[in-house]
């Protein structure tokens, strides 16, 4: 298996909250490779690990004991501002409740996570623009996310999980508040994404079978396991 | 050097810290109302403060006098207590370099008029010495006779009087024949009488309080105060600037105890009220900072973010506080004629330092908060 080339790798990943008799095991042992221009579903019922698991692979949350390798860098052992900054550089997030930054426009929704990264000025500008071309959002670029359909925000969500070019896409429910005509066409313009080489790879977590059939490989989550769907 | 950078603007990236200030006008501007507010109480009394001791010293620096001399070891005039013998105008206004000397008994007291009573400084004057009366007259004429008495304009108003009208003072009655201006101050507004009727009234025959002199020309005042001092070592003369100064430097060190206590309160207003308003802003839009600090913003940048946020509110405020002091000065003034509003460009300047101040402590417990942030929020919908 060629790791380098993985934009994640999870390995015998363990995450139990709290200790002692009281200490809950919501990853038990879990391991996982995405390879470039894959997208991974990842389904289960509430409360079996799936997001626990993704922010796990987000950086967002350290493992009990396993490791996180992202490009060939394991990433378990980094501190919190190296892992902000890994997260800026390398994951995309989009998540459920589109959780974009109401006092701006979606411009600057996108922009933002540009200047993050030290990219301003004409060049964030422009990279703003094409990726709101895109996501089909040219018309609402100077709306704020208020103002836009809840399948707008989603896909102005993708938007700026887009804008650093990141090596993974990590998804939460990514559909679970949109109707069918808004989720699947989020997927569609997902999907697009990774093939055009935006981002190398995507993992979903959802529940919605409509986001199975656009996966190249869909996996089930259930009680702190994964195993093929 | 990465701090001063925070606080400077730069367009060529998102305004995240203003976009989020404007994005509820209301509170933005309540916010900067009450930290407006509060600048204004703090620039207002140190105006006021400043002005009105510089308006304390008006018959000293208006009266004509190159020189006062009081009793040995008297250099104010605010609150001094001088007696001397009238004889001693005559010896001032032998010494060489004098060119014209005259006493004056001045002496606060409690005049009645129109049923009404008023704390005064009255002044005696001597008519024939052309020295120590109303410099400048808005109304009427100046004392012909013991019975008559000029009247600060602002008492008048504010007692209602008119030219020809009665005043009491000292036990005896005195007709109005005039109106003075530049005459009011907080220690008292002035009411001019003849010397003589002065002391008549109160019991002093024979005695001034002060020797108003003016050099002859070509003569200095320094050195014919140096002169005056030691050939009449029974009084004490000073020079009309050094003399204002000492009364200034009197008055106002009455004014700081209480100024500094209201600069303090203003102070911790303007603090309370950038602190509440950063803090309901932080609060609000905590979830903003976690899905910032989710999509990798460092801890770097929400501290700029909130710092920015906390600087705008304060220098905004500051700017309205400023031009609100500077349009209720002479609205004071008009209402208020005995005090003075005096805006210092230090004062503006050091306020300006608190206001800083100000906006970095208010910010301090919002950045805490959002420090602690978790990033995992984002997950929760």
């Amino acid at each position: 298996m060629d790791r380098q080339g993985s934009p994640l790798v999870l390995q015998e990943i363990v995450k139990t909250y709290g200790s002692g008799p009281a200490a809950v095991q919501a990853v038990r042992g879990v391991s996982l490779e995405v390879r470039a221009g894959e997208i991974v579903a990842i389904v289960g019922p509430s409360g079996s690990g799936k997001t626990t698991l993704l922010s796990i692979a987000g950086c967002l949350l350290r493992p009990t004991s396993g490791r996180v390798i992202i490009l060939g860098q394991d990433v378990t052992g980094l501190g919190e501002a190296q892992l902000a900054r890994f997260r800026l550089r390398h994951i995309g997030f989009v998540f459920q409740s589109f959780n974009l930054l109401p006092a701006l426009s979606s411009q600057e929704n996108v922009e933002i996570a540009l200047n993050l990264a030290g990219v301003v000025g004409r060049p964030a500008h422009e990279r703003a623009r094409q990726l709101l071309d895109l996501l089909e959002l040219t018309p609402r670029a100077r709306r704020r996310p208020p103002d836009l359909s809840a399948g707008e925000q989603q896909r102005l969500a993708v938007s700026r999980a887009l804008a650093n070019r990141p090596d993974i896409i990590l998804a939460d429910e990514p559909t679970a508040n949109l109707d069918s005509r808004a989720g699947h066409r989020v997927m569609e313009l997902m999907r697009s994404a990774v093939e055009a080489g935006e981002a190398k790879g995507l993992v979903v977590v959802t529940h919605d079978v409509r986001i199975i059939d656009l996966a190249h490989r869909v996996l089930q989550m259930e009680d702190g396991l994964l195993r093929p769907a | 050097m990465r701090f001063l950078s925070a606080l400077v603007v730069r367009p060529r990236r998102v305004p995240l810290a203003t976009r989020t200030l404007l994005r509820d006008w209301l509170r933005l501007f309540i916010s900067i109302g009450g930290i407006g507010f509060a600048i204004l109480l703090v620039l207002l009394l140190d105006g006021i403060r400043v002005g009105t001791v510089a308006k304390s010293t008006t018959y000293i620096d208006h009266v004509g006098a190159d020189i006062f001399a009081a009793r040995a070891g008297v250099t104010n005039m605010a609150l001094a207590a001088s007696a001397l013998p009238e004889e001693v105008v005559a010896e001032a206004g032998a010494v060489e370099g004098v060119g014209r000397a005259a006493g004056i008994l001045r002496i606060p007291v409690i005049i009645s008029a129109q049923g009404e009573k008023r704390p005064v400084t009255l002044i005696g004057y001597d008519l024939t010495a052309g020295l120590g009366g109303p410099w400048e007259l808005t109304a009427g004429r100046a004392i012909e006779r013991d019975e008559e008495a000029v009247v600060d304009s602002a008492l008048a108003d504010d007692l209602g009087l008119d030219l020809g009208d009665s005043l009491e003072a000292i036990g005896d009655t005195f007709t109005i024949v005039g109106f003075s201006g530049q005459t009011a101050n907080i220690a008292g507004k002035h009411v001019f009488l003849t010397r003589r009727a002065v002391q008549a009234g109160l019991g002093f025959p024979g005695i001034v309080s002060f020797v108003l002199i003016q050099v002859a020309p070509g003569a200095d005042s320094e050195a014919l105060a140096a002169a005056l001092n030691e050939q009449l070592p029974e009084l004490t003369a000073t020079p009309r600037q050094q003399l204002s100064q000492n009364d200034r430097d009197l008055l106002g060190r009455l004014f700081v105890a209480p100024v500094n206590v209201m600069a303090t309160v203003g102070f911790l207003v303007g603090l309370a009220i950038i602190g509440l308003t950063m803090y309901t802003t932080t609060a609000e839009r905590l979830r903003d900072f976690g899905v910032l600090k989710a999509i990798g913003a460092d801890n770097w940048f929400l501290f700029r973010t909130v710092i920015t946020q906390a600087t705008v509110l304060g220098l905004a405020g500051f700017a309205v506080g400023l031009g609100a002091t500077s349009l209720a000065g002479p609205f004071i003034v008009g209402l208020v004629p005995d005090i003075g509003v005096t805006i210092r460009f230090v004062a503006a300047l050091q306020t300006l330092g608190a206001v800083v101040a100000m906006s970095l402590l208010g910010a301090v417990l919002p950045v805490v908060r959002i420090m602690r942030v978790d990033p995992l929020m984002v997950f929760r919908s």
